[in-house]
């Protein structure tokens, strides 16, 4: 794999041929994806609005719409298959094998609590840990999510924060009880590019500390060769091309991932500039 | 470009909100100018100050320092019926981010599209409807889409159906504040073609973004907005190559490309640090 590549050989999600259907219009929106993701590991999943990288998503964390089942093919989260899994098995296993962040942080908070609160709370309920032990795991998560006041944060409400500052308190929860995989879809999308770095310097910073797997789904090509090992293009529910993130977005074999890459180098940064020439320091 | 000359002129301006002990200073000696057949770029973070700037440009918000300019017009002075002439005349149009809640949903699009002509009046119904399929038209708006409501068309249709109601009037000023972030990459192109083909020699456009792709990907000169005041502004294609303010600096860095970033991680920490010190 890639330079990036010191994981090692545990998978800790694996998804083979998983079809998602639309129960009352039969539709099959994602028609057999396969992949796996090893401790350690990024992968990407890059593809245009209703290419089904979402609904693939949701389908492993369990949370598809109501209608829109899983019709075929299986996930397995640490060797145990989801479908197998009892409404106490899915309890227990997000937030601590599983978590996800999602585009627009200030939709998942709730508005008229403290936001230290709705952390410590789900340190309180999950970890068994009491109020005091709580409100210190709350802070040390949010110093390590860069925070830069940890104790006015923990008593402020969703309404006082930046959408930078909110997603870095989502990642905070998301990463409470130390999960193995992290879904983090379009999660820096709507931030400011200078916050966006951070946030992505957080994630490599906790892939390369705590061997934290990564599923990341963007439409920015550059943040996926940023931080991703792996790629898979998805295109109309299918997967058209799947391999090292240097190979595809570099020598892209699918006309469709050529299409994205030409897409992108039209109005991105790259038309202009290649990284060598750049004198910013 | 002479001021004489410039289609909107930005002087120095202030603006706060608030009064006394709860002012707060929002945009501070800001100055740019935008003319004919220019396209600017106005880029900064979230907080900056740049939806601020393109507000005060309408008269939505006060100034209350320095001059604005529009065609010669210093609209800072204006009263409230010369607002509403000035804005009954349609000299600057504004796009916003998120076309779907700028478009009545309960409008069939070519209404919608329609609607400054009627307000404006003295046209007849077929004039109306040859006016609005030629600036459909101008957009790449497929003629059967005009029959169909916003929550019927994809995000870069509704934007593109949200430029043909801006151009309409024949605005000497466009505001696009933010106009492709909301929109994946597919429609994101298709927006900015129909964006640089609309480039014409009477019109100029100032488009607001923290993308700073899309702001290289499009514009001449790009103005850099940082906590309120225009640290940086120039030729785009000098100050992406050779950006001089640390926040530009941090800026360019911190954008990814397909190679990589410009910056590592220590760098760009570094450029932070250096950030706060300045901390203007």
């Amino acid at each position: 794999m890639s330079e990036h590549g010191h994981h090692s050989t545990v998978i800790v999600l694996d998804v083979q041929g998983v079809r998602i259907r639309n129960e009352v219009s039969n539709a099959e929106l994602v028609k057999g994806v396969s992949f796996s993701v090893h401790r350690g590991q990024t992968l990407g999943i890059v593809g245009e609005s209703g290419s089904g990288k979402t609904l693939t998503c949701r389908a492993i964390l369990g949370i598809l719409p109501n209608l829109i089942q899983v019709a075929d093919g299986t996930v397995d989260l640490l060797g145990r298959r989801t479908a197998d899994f009892t409404k106490q098995d899915w309890i227990d296993v997000r937030g601590n094998v599983i978590s996800a962040v999602f585009q627009d942080p200030g939709s998942y908070q709730n508005p008229s609590i403290r936001l230290g609160k709705q952390v410590s709370e789900v340190l309180r309920v999950k970890k068994g840990l009491s109020r005091k032990e709580a409100k210190l795991e709350t802070l040390r998560l949010f110093a390590a999510v860069h925070l830069r006041d940890p104790d006015l944060v923990y008593e402020q409400y969703v309404h006082e924060l930046s959408g930078g500052m909110l997603q870095r308190v989502l990642i905070a929860t998301a990463i409470a009880l130390g999960p193995d995989i992290l879904i983090a879809d379009e999660a820096t999308t709507a931030l400011d590019v200078t916050v966006q770095a951070e946030i992505l310097d957080l994630l490599m910073e906790l892939k390369e500390r705590d061997g934290l797997s990564l599923l990341l789904v963007s439409h920015d090509l550059a943040v996926i060769a940023q931080l991703c090992d792996e790629v898979l293009v998805m295109k109309s529910g299918e997967v058209v091309e799947h391999g090292p993130a240097r190979e595809v977005l570099h020598s892209p074999q699918h006309e469709y991932t050529r299409l994205l890459i030409s897409e992108h180098e039209r109005y991105g940064l790259d038309r202009y500039i290649q990284v060598e020439e750049v004198d910013v320091v | 470009m002479s001021e004489a000359h410039a289609l909107l002129d930005v002087e120095n301006i202030d603006v706060h909100y608030g009064r006394r002990r709860s002012k707060k200073e929002i945009i501070r000696s800001a100055g740019f100018q935008v003319g004919a057949g220019e396209i600017v770029g106005l880029i900064g973070e979230s907080g900056s100050g740049k939806s601020t700037i393109a507000r005060a440009v309408l008269g939505l918000v006060g100034v209350h320092h320095g001059h604005i300019r529009v065609s010669g017009q210093d609209v800072t002075t204006f009263s409230g019926s010369q607002w509403r002439d000035f804005r009954r005349r349609g000299v600057v149009q504004y796009v916003f981010q998120d076309p779907l809640r700028s478009l009545d949903g309960d409008l069939l699009i070519f209404d919608s599209i329609a609607e400054p002509l009627r307000i404006r009046g003295g046209a007849s119904r077929s004039a109306v409807a040859e006016t609005v399929r030629t600036y459909a038209e101008k957009v790449n708006l497929d003629e059967p889409l005009l029959q169909r409501y916003p929550g019927e068309l994809s995000g870069g249709q509704r934007q593109r159906a949200a430029m043909a109601r801006a151009l309409i009037t024949q605005p000497r000023l466009i505001i696009l504040d933010e106009p492709v972030s909301a929109l994946d990459a597919a429609s994101r192109v298709q927006v900015l073609d129909s964006l640089l083909a609309l480039r014409s020699d009477d019109v100029g456009l100032l488009y607001i973004s923290h993308d700073l792709g899309s702001v290289a990907g499009i514009t001449d000169r790009t103005v850099v907005l940082y906590q309120g005041s225009v640290v940086e502004s120039g030729l785009t294609s000098a100050l992406v190559r050779n950006p001089q303010h640390p926040y530009t600096r941090l800026l360019v860095g911190s954008a990814p490309t397909l190679s990589g970033t410009p910056l590592d991680r220590g760098q760009r920490s570094a450029l932070r640090a250096e950030l706060e010190l300045l901390g203007v």
